[in-house]
């Protein structure tokens, strides 16, 4: 690794100045949320960005409670879970049958998925909806994990595909050699290797299952199974809207993302640093 | 790998411990309504609101549902609200299930869900009960569909000018009643580097009615814009491009909100308003309660828009604010009526309802019965629309409740266009014309006198 | 499965392998495609999107073509939006994605990874109302460009506009949207074999060089499925203009997505949103197949 070049220090700096800056221009829009958390609705009414008279952490504490955001929270990491390990298995299963296995209609398949992918959700939300309330589904959390798994699978799969596509073979012939069924490979070889894009796809669904709206809103009818994504909407009235609350409820929603990026993101860094790629 | 498996584990956990303390996380309380009571068990009755904060959600309680619930032992109307819930309802009632009792956005969204035999017919049961001598002709003649009554009013509304009374008094202004007075009060407001009246649109299109309304009203006036409605008169009439033309100047001129009423939103132009940047605001009785809550610092008050044409007295354009239908698939009719009914019948809590700032319900409430508390500013506005419903002549009509689905949204789409130079006043009547004969024709259009 | 099994029963090897894809295949049809068929049979009537349908045949289709004045505007911008997001957030998110992951400090390797993705986290309606306060003419950018003396800038009304909204909206939808992007390069480029890098620089390639040579074809069958996805996603695209500008001033920021929104829900002619639907499917499926065609040849020559 040695050997690489050292990049000039001006380009290098340069570099820098750019991250940070993009880190500044990304920050700056949260930033100024998180400042409108601090204020009263009556302060953000009468002009809409700006600093707090009083700044108190009064709104996070009102939030979460008239938002019953702890059953949210729950109820919204239970469907992320559920979600994440059949889409991980279903995408997982398909990505390996399409990328290493020869069989028949590859091309159909991958076809398939991406304009699968393409259906937007008012074309199926009615009979869907007349479906699970014939099935007795409607206001449980069942239907909404079916639904995200379902229409986060595509996606998925050609994800994980792409990575496969591009994992040296040799690794998995060796495996077959020493004697492992089609399976064992895709289970002790491949799997491994794809730490990283497995890791991505969790964190990706995760976070849309975490935000999603449409469904969550027409499906979840009672305040005891709804999800985080439709909870700011508690403080929506039919004329007026609290602002402050609405921004706090935006706030607290970021958490769990943060902390989840992280843990995540932890298999990078260390597949980064023994990998040693750079750029 | 097992970094992989660690994350994993902890998903599962965390999942099944989620599922575990939100009890087992499978839950089936059919909010369909369909489901009947067992023995012994109060019969549920959903009734699906508009999203309501915890204000509202207690006022309704507290004044409609448990009084009602209360009286009628056996049954249970429980308040379902949601966001969006014109396009929820809209999926659970063409899915065959929904609500046993839906509050819609007005007369013509109900008469979609006529044509699809989904809300039932009320006409019977508010002939039987009398409810016709009590709620406003008017209010509810715009419910029918074909002669028939399928959903009632809950609130009626208008659209009126407000003004900030203290920033009048300090420079002698006067609340404008034609539209010389107008002008001359804009460029007073004007010169002093002020926004005359505060408008904003950019987050919500539907606003952009409000004006449309007003300018039909108070330059066509009332008589022109029935026969329009009806029919017997064409959009592309001249009084009708003059009326938009009017429009077009007041926007040009700046007194619409400095001509960016366009590139702000609903909000910002409140925001405008309470900061005292604009001291007149077009908006609808709707604000009431917000504004008692956001204004502190200046008295306010709202008066009919001037007149913008001589003859056309200063006009209200009124509509009802919501009303509220029974789902045809209920099992329990006659209960869901029990209860719609049950909002007119006691008027004296009704009125203290409005009194904490609900809207009024489309019927005639003695003046005695609000209470002393209330607000002085609320009570002189709410008699001002009780006085204008007595005689209709200084009445007009909003859109959102008289005027067709697609006709409307062309219309407040497509007058930003105009004011923005890219498209005639002629070109944009003569469009809406070819929509509502159209709309006209597929009987979309409610009857309107 | 022993070894003279695999080798003597390919054939029937070949077709085990569907056991893979299946479970996910059948999932995904039951819960989408079957429902979405029922609907797209629903173009072919008048429909309000409740109840009693009537049978229109071609008509929805015809309107589209001819009557439609909005739909033509609507697949303008619609372009002009999908171009911006096959290339912007690409070029942005495929150099960030290099340079972050060459930051040697790994705790501000990971806080600039995870301030880049935070605004893809945000709702879009809380984000929009945000951005819409910056573009507002009398307290946002405004007031500090007024302050720079940049008057030109200062009197832009960024949503109001028609030549410039549907780009501010875009501007936001690129913040929060590039950052998800770098993610799926990131992962991509672990997979770039680090001998690589060290056989081009023994050959004294320099950085620009391993760049071209080394990082894009490794990530290339990424980026090709990137600007697929891209391309599908924009013409899905809905939320940011929802939430912002509702499609106006006048038409100016109308997207499909939007277009059959409002034809779906606010006119109640479901019908004919399903039939703008379709066409919206036909043209994801030219992409599709360009799409192809691109994928194979850089997948072969990797």
């Amino acid at each position: 690794m040695s050997t690489v070049k050292k990049r000039s220090p001006i380009l290098n700096v340069l570099i820098h100045a750019v991250l940070i800056f993009l880190a500044a221009f990304q920050l700056f829009p949260l930033v100024v949320l998180f400042i409108n958390t601090l204020r009263t609705d009556v302060e953000i009414k009468h002009m809409p960005i700006g600093l707090p008279e009083h700044a108190s952490f009064l709104n996070y504490a009102e939030t979460w409670v008239k938002g019953s955001y702890a059953v949210a929270f729950r109820n919204s990491i239970f469907i992320g879970a559920c979600v994440i390990v059949i889409v991980l298995v279903g995408a997982g299963l398909a990505a390996y049958g399409v990328a290493r296995l020869k069989i028949p209609g590859r091309n159909f398949f991958i076809g398939y998925f991406m304009l699968g992918m393409s259906f937007p959700a008012f074309m199926y939300i009615v009979p869907l909806y007349y479906n699970f309330s014939e099935m007795g589904l409607v206001n449980t959390h069942a239907s909404v994990i079916i639904i995200y798994a379902a229409s986060y699978i595509p996606f998925s799969m050609l994800l994980i595909r792409t990575f496969l596509v591009g994992i040296p073979r040799e690794l998995e012939e060796a495996g077959k050699i020493d004697g492992c069924s089609e399976f064992g490979v895709f289970l002790h070889v491949t799997m491994p290797l794809s730490l990283p894009i497995l890791a991505t796809v969790a964190l990706i669904v995760f976070v849309w299952c975490w935000n999603e709206f449409l469904w969550a809103n027409t499906f979840l009818t009672t305040d005891d199974i709804r999800t985080v994504s439709t909870r700011f909407y508690k403080f929506v009235g039919e004329w007026s809207r609290d602002l402050a609350k609405i921004y706090t409820a935006g706030m607290i929603a970021l958490g769990p993302i943060i902390v989840l990026y992280l843990c995540l993101q932890k298999t990078f860094i260390e597949g980064l640093t023994q990998g040693g790629v750079k750029g | 790998m097992k970094n992989f498996k660690k994350v994993l584990a902890l998903l599962l956990c965390a999942g099944m411990a989620a599922s575990a303390l939100a009890g087992c996380g499978e839950k089936n309380n059919d909010t369909s309504g369909a489901a009947g009571g067992k023995d012994g068990e109060a019969v549920k009755l959903i009734w699906f609101t508009e999203q309501m904060d915890d204000i509202q959600h207690e006022r309704w309680m507290k004044y409609v549902v448990t009084p009602f619930n209360e009286a009628n032992p056996g049954y249970e109307v429980e308040i379902s609200a949601t966001a969006d819930y014109e396009q929820v309802l809209k999926v659970q009632m063409a899915a065959k299930n929904g609500p046993d009792i839906c509050n819609m956005g007005g007369p013509t969204i109900t008469s979609e869900y006529v044509k699809g035999d989904k809300v039932l017919d009320l006409t019977d049961y508010v002939t039987e009960s009398g409810l016709d001598k009590v709620i406003f002709q008017w209010a509810l003649d715009s419910c029918k569909v074909d002669g028939k009554i399928y959903s009632i009013p809950n609130s009626y509304e208008a659209l009126m000018l407000w003004y900030n009374v203290d920033m009048f008094e300090e420079n002698g202004w006067e609340p404008p009643t034609t539209y010389e007075e107008l002008e001359t009060l804009c460029n007073a407001i004007q010169d002093k580097g002020l926004i005359p009246i505060a408008f904003g649109t950019s987050d919500f299109k539907a606003i952009n009615e409000q004006f449309v309304s007003v300018a039909f009203a108070d330059y066509a006036g009332r008589d022109n814009v029935v026969k329009a409605l009806n029919g017997e008169m064409k959009w592309t009439d001249p009084v009708f491009k003059s009326s938009i033309d009017c429009l077009n100047t007041m926007w040009q001129n700046g007194w619409i909100n400095d001509k960016k009423s366009h590139a702000i939103s609903d909000e910002d132009s409140n925001a405008l308003f309470y900061s005292q940047q604009a001291p007149m605001r077009m908006t609808g009785t709707w604000q009431l309660g917000t504004y008692a809550n956001q204004i502190q610092d200046f008295e306010y008050s709202a008066v009919p828009f001037p007149s913008l044409r001589d003859g056309v007295p200063p006009t209200l354009p009124l509509g009802a604010g919501g009303v509220v239908a029974i789902n045809a698939n209920t099992k329990y009719p006659d209960v869901c009526w029990k209860f719609i009914q049950s909002m007119f019948d006691n008027k004296e809590l009704h009125a203290q309802s409005v009194a904490e700032g609900a809207q009024t319900l489309p019927m005639d409430i003695p003046e005695e019965l609000y209470p002393e508390s209330m607000n002085p500013v609320d009570k002189e506005i709410i008699g001002m629309l009780e006085e204008t419903q007595k005689d209709l002549s200084a009445a007009g009509h909003v859109m959102w409740t008289y005027w067709p689905a697609e006709t409307r949204q062309y219309m407040m789409d497509n007058i930003e266009k105009i004011y923005l130079g890219e498209l005639t006043s002629d070109e944009y009547l003569e469009k809406t014309q070819e929509i509502f004969e159209k709309e006209l024709a597929d009987g979309k259009v409610p009857a309107v006198s | 499965m022993k070894k003279s099994f695999l080798k003597d029963k390919s054939e029937l090897k070949r077709w085990a392998g569907l056991f893979f894809v299946l479970p996910a295949f059948i999932y995904h049809f039951i819960v989408v495609i079957v429902p979405s068929l029922k609907t797209l049979y629903l173009s072919f009537f008048d429909w309000n999107g409740i109840g009693n349908p009537t049978f229109v045949g071609l008509d929805n289709f015809v309107e589209m073509f001819t009557t439609d004045e909005v739909l033509p505007v609507a697949l303008k911008n619609t372009t002009i939006w999908t171009l911006w997001f096959v290339t912007v957030p690409i070029v942005i998110s495929i150099f960030v994605a290099v340079w972050v992951s060459g930051v040697k400090h790994s705790k501000l390797q990971m806080f600039y990874r995870t301030t880049y993705f935070l605004p893809y986290v945000l709702s879009a309606a809380i984000a929009g109302k945000i951005w819409s306060n910056f573009y507002n003419p009398y307290y946002g950018f405004t007031t500090i460009f007024k302050s720079m003396g940049l008057d030109g800038l200062a009197d832009i009304m960024w949503l109001g506009d028609p030549k410039i909204a549907l780009f501010s909206v875009a501007f936001v939808s690129n913040w929060s949207w590039w950052g998800f992007v770098m993610v799926l390069f990131i992962s991509a480029l672990q997979q770039i074999d680090p001998t690589l890098y060290e056989a081009a620089s023994i050959d004294g390639a320099g950085r620009a060089r391993l760049f071209w040579h080394v990082t894009v074809p490794g990530v290339s069958p990424t980026i090709v499925f990137i600007v697929a996805m891209s391309l599908m996603w924009s013409i899905l695209s809905f939320d940011f203009v929802w939430v912002m500008t509702m499609g106006g001033p006048g038409q100016a920021t109308e997207l499909l997505s939007t277009w059959i929104y409002k034809n779906a829900f606010v006119n109640y002619r479901a019908g004919y949103a399903n039939a703008i639907c379709i066409l919206q499917s036909v043209i994801v499926l030219a992409i599709f197949f360009v799409n192809q065609l691109v994928r194979k040849k850089v997948e072969e020559a990797v």
